[in-house]
């Protein structure tokens, strides 16, 4: 079978790191981005199951909430996770309509983010069967 | 007849007026002459007289002056209000009596008999007056008595001793002047005569000056506290001053001050004075209270006696003086009696309307300051808020970085083959790293909820919810004090508008005074209570179990540097805060305690919000929520 593909979106290149580097001991196969061009690129060529996305990221021509859009145009059944510090209900409620699975706030925990990827490993295995 | 046509600031008046007194004096001079009156009949069956032939040209005149003087009279009285028209409906009515009498006098003349007896109606007459004069201050009586007085001793001084000169000096004047003797006290007269005028001016003066000491003291205070205040900048203090200076220099009762509160579509109390005088008012005053309608029509200040239509209940005062500012009614001034119930005078009345109108002045004058400042303020806040935001974002992003290089590390540590003791150390220190990480992004945490905390906006709230998020937030620490926490609340909502967190502040803040206080107790309990003060607020009591307050320190513990703890302990401004915080939520906060050693209660006082429905609230927002779709 072959090795479920991650990507990591976040403009902090110790954060995409340290997340890229846990999955990759585990066995995914992870791939980093630090803005939202470069993971939309990185997308169209590697296809991952599940993305995770930093919502608030400066210094990325396109921000976290227009990376999703643009991956789920691409394809609609990509499991991608949120995550950010500021959760305003406008924000939250954006990414919910365009089919985020998950909103996890920051600061960011091994558990946290455990449960949240677990759950997108299990739909990605079921959409597989 | 003078006080009606003295009104009239219209020529002609006035000249009838002056042309009156000449012929009334003309008539005096010819009273005892067979002209006027031609002879007296008495007791045939009544006493009369006999009408000269100018006693019809008298009676002529005395219908002119008097329907003259009764027409301006009426016209007068239909177009003026309140005080005044209560002054000219008494002068009318005895006037009328007045009249009916003179015609009464004049058909007995002309052998018609007196269906009434013309003496008592002239004595119901002098009654009205007498009852307007105290009752409505035709006119100070004080001064007009004093002024007789003087007048009346001065006259019989002037006059009387030249001709007792002349009457019991006359023996001995013509032995020495012979057939001349007159001229000497003729001279005296004259000389005394001339001098007269001025020692009555003279004495009348000092007399004032004695009489008016104290009024003058105090109207002089008032007119240099006009000049000085529209210099004090800050709402309050202005207030103070203008209290302080009226009731201590003019000893008058009380005073409070009520001024516009838009936000609550009101007229508030914002200075009262003295403090422990708080039966005579109610705090809020809706728009349209009767009191405030007579203000807007009269303009000027108002005497209790011109109103009967306000509830004493809702407002007690002697009198009341508005404040406005072209057509807005800024403020108004309650003011209590005058020492030993003495009335105020038109004098007083006049002071006070001056007075209004530079307070009014300085009143819009500081709110602008105030407004200025609030604005420089809540623009410092908002730079601070998104420097705090962008501070938060700046460490926050490091420090996952850290904590996530532990998560990253240690499996890989305790994969690795060093020796056991080496992996052990490598992870101890890792989890140092993360732990310093966490407390770091806490701080940063509470220091962004902290920037958010004073936006300034008053939100509409709900009193349960408010407590509610404070217990939530603080039970651990409760628990940690081993403080057993007991809650009453109201079954009804009430609705307030005010900023939650700074509520939510001033609860902690009474709670870390209660905790404090409970230290050395043996029974720890808070219990807080919110409940209804009546229509127009609500509060929430906060009662400790612990050592309690000492009478002496019960009125000062909000005021600054003012601390219960040891001096090691607090800083004595934690309640200062909780003061400017209730302050800007529109609130008061007090404390109650029974003693030492009996505990205390802390009570938060805010003013329901009687236009909040439950759909306007906001919407409750957990920041620590995770989202699943």
């Amino acid at each position: 079978m072959d090795k479920i593909k991650i990507l990591v979106v976040d403009d902090e290149e110790g954060i995409v790191h340290w997340v890229t580097n846990v999955y990759a001991d585990r066995g995914f196969l992870t791939f980093a981005a630090m803005d939202g061009e470069k993971a939309v690129e990185i997308f169209k060529k590697e296809h991952p199951s599940i993305v995770l996305i930093d919502v608030h990221m400066p210094y990325s021509a396109i921000d976290g909430i227009q990376t999703l859009k643009k991956i789920k145009e691409i394809d609609k059944n990509t499991v991608c996770i949120m995550v950010t510090r500021i959760t305003d209900n406008k924000t939250v409620e954006e990414a919910r309509k365009l089919g985020a699975l998950h909103y996890i706030p920051k600061p960011l925990t091994m558990d946290e983010l455990d449960e949240a990827i677990n759950e997108a490993i299990d739909i990605v295995k079921k959409g597989k069967k | 007849m003078f006080y009606v046509l003295g009104l009239e600031n219209i020529k002609i008046a006035r000249i009838i007026l002056r042309a009156s007194y000449i012929v009334a004096i003309g008539f005096i001079m010819i009273s005892f002459s067979r002209l006027f009156i031609a002879g007296i009949i008495r007791f045939m069956p009544e006493s009369a007289i006999i009408p000269g032939p100018l006693y019809v040209v008298y009676i002529i005149y005395f219908v002119f002056i008097y329907s003259y003087a009764s027409i301006k009279l009426l016209w007068r009285y239909r177009e003026s209000s309140g005080y005044f028209k209560m002054q000219l409906k008494y002068i009318g009515l005895a006037f009328a009596f007045a009249t009916v009498s003179g015609f009464i006098h004049f058909l007995s003349a002309f052998k018609i008999k007196e269906i009434f007896p013309h003496d008592i109606l002239i004595a119901i007459y002098s009654l009205i007056m007498a009852y307007a004069i105290i009752r409505y201050r035709l006119m100070d009586i004080n001064r007009a008595l004093i002024r007789a007085g003087i007048f009346t001793i001065v006259y019989i001084i002037v006059l009387g001793i030249p001709v007792w000169i002349g009457i019991e000096g006359r023996p001995f004047l013509s032995e020495r002047l012979g057939v001349n003797w007159w001229i000497l006290p003729s001279l005296l007269l004259g000389a005394m005569a001339t001098i007269g005028p001025f020692l009555y001016l003279y004495l009348q003066r000092r007399a004032e000056d004695v009489l008016l000491k104290d009024q003058r003291r105090y109207q002089t205070a008032l007119r240099e506290l006009s000049r000085r205040m529209t210099r004090i900048r800050n709402i309050d203090e202005l207030l103070k001053a203008i209290a302080t200076t009226i009731v201590d220099t003019g000893k008058i009762s009380y005073i409070t001050i009520y001024l516009k509160d838009d936000e609550y579509k009101s007229y508030r109390v914002r200075f009262s004075h003295p403090k422990e005088n708080h039966s005579h008012f109610k705090e809020l005053l809706p728009l349209n209270h009767p009191i405030i309608e007579i203000l807007y029509q009269q303009r000027k200040p108002v005497l209790s006696e011109e109103v009967t239509t306000i509830n004493k209940e809702d407002l007690y005062f002697s009198l009341i003086v508005p404040c406005f500012m072209e057509n807005d009614l800024l403020a108004f001034i309650a003011l209590g009696t005058k020492p030993n119930n003495h009335i105020y005078t038109q004098d007083d009345i006049m002071v006070f309307e001056m007075l209004s109108y530079s307070t009014a002045l300085a009143i819009e004058n500081s709110i602008f300051w105030e407004e200025i400042q609030e604005r420089q303020r809540k623009e410092r806040v908002k730079e601070m808020d998104i420097y705090a935001y962008s501070l938060a974002h700046e460490i926050d992003n490091p420090m996952q970085v850290i904590m996530g290089s532990y998560y990253n590390l240690k499996p890989k540590i305790e994969n690795s083959e060093l020796t056991e003791e080496a992996k052990k150390s490598m992870i101890r220190s890792l989890e140092f790293m993360s732990e310093a990480a966490i407390r770091v992004t806490g701080m940063v945490e509470a220091i962004r909820s902290f920037g958010s905390r004073t936006s300034g906006e008053l939100n509409p709230l709900e009193i349960k919810d408010v407590v509610e998020s404070f217990i939530r937030l603080y039970t651990p620490q409760l628990k940690a004090e081993k403080i057993i926490l007991a809650k009453e609340m109201p079954q009804e909502s009430i609705y307030i508008r005010g900023e939650k967190n700074e509520l939510i502040t001033i609860l902690i803040n009474f709670a870390k005074n209660a905790i404090h206080a409970m230290k050395s107790s043996s029974e720890k309990r808070i219990v807080i209570k919110a409940m209804r003060t009546n229509s127009d607020f609500v509060k929430i009591c906060f009662s400790d179990t612990g050592y309690g307050i000492p009478k002496e320190k019960i009125l000062t513990i909000f005021a600054p540097f003012v601390t219960t703890k040891a001096s090691t302990v607090g800083t004595g401004m934690g309640l200062y805060n909780v003061v400017r915080m209730a302050r800007h939520n529109k609130g008061k906060v007090w404390a109650e305690s029974e003693g030492e050693n009996k505990g205390a209660t802390l009570v938060l006082e805010l003013p329901i919000a009687k236009d909040v429905k439950k759909e306007d609230l906001l919407e409750k927002e957990d920041k620590r929520a995770r989202w699943k779709f």
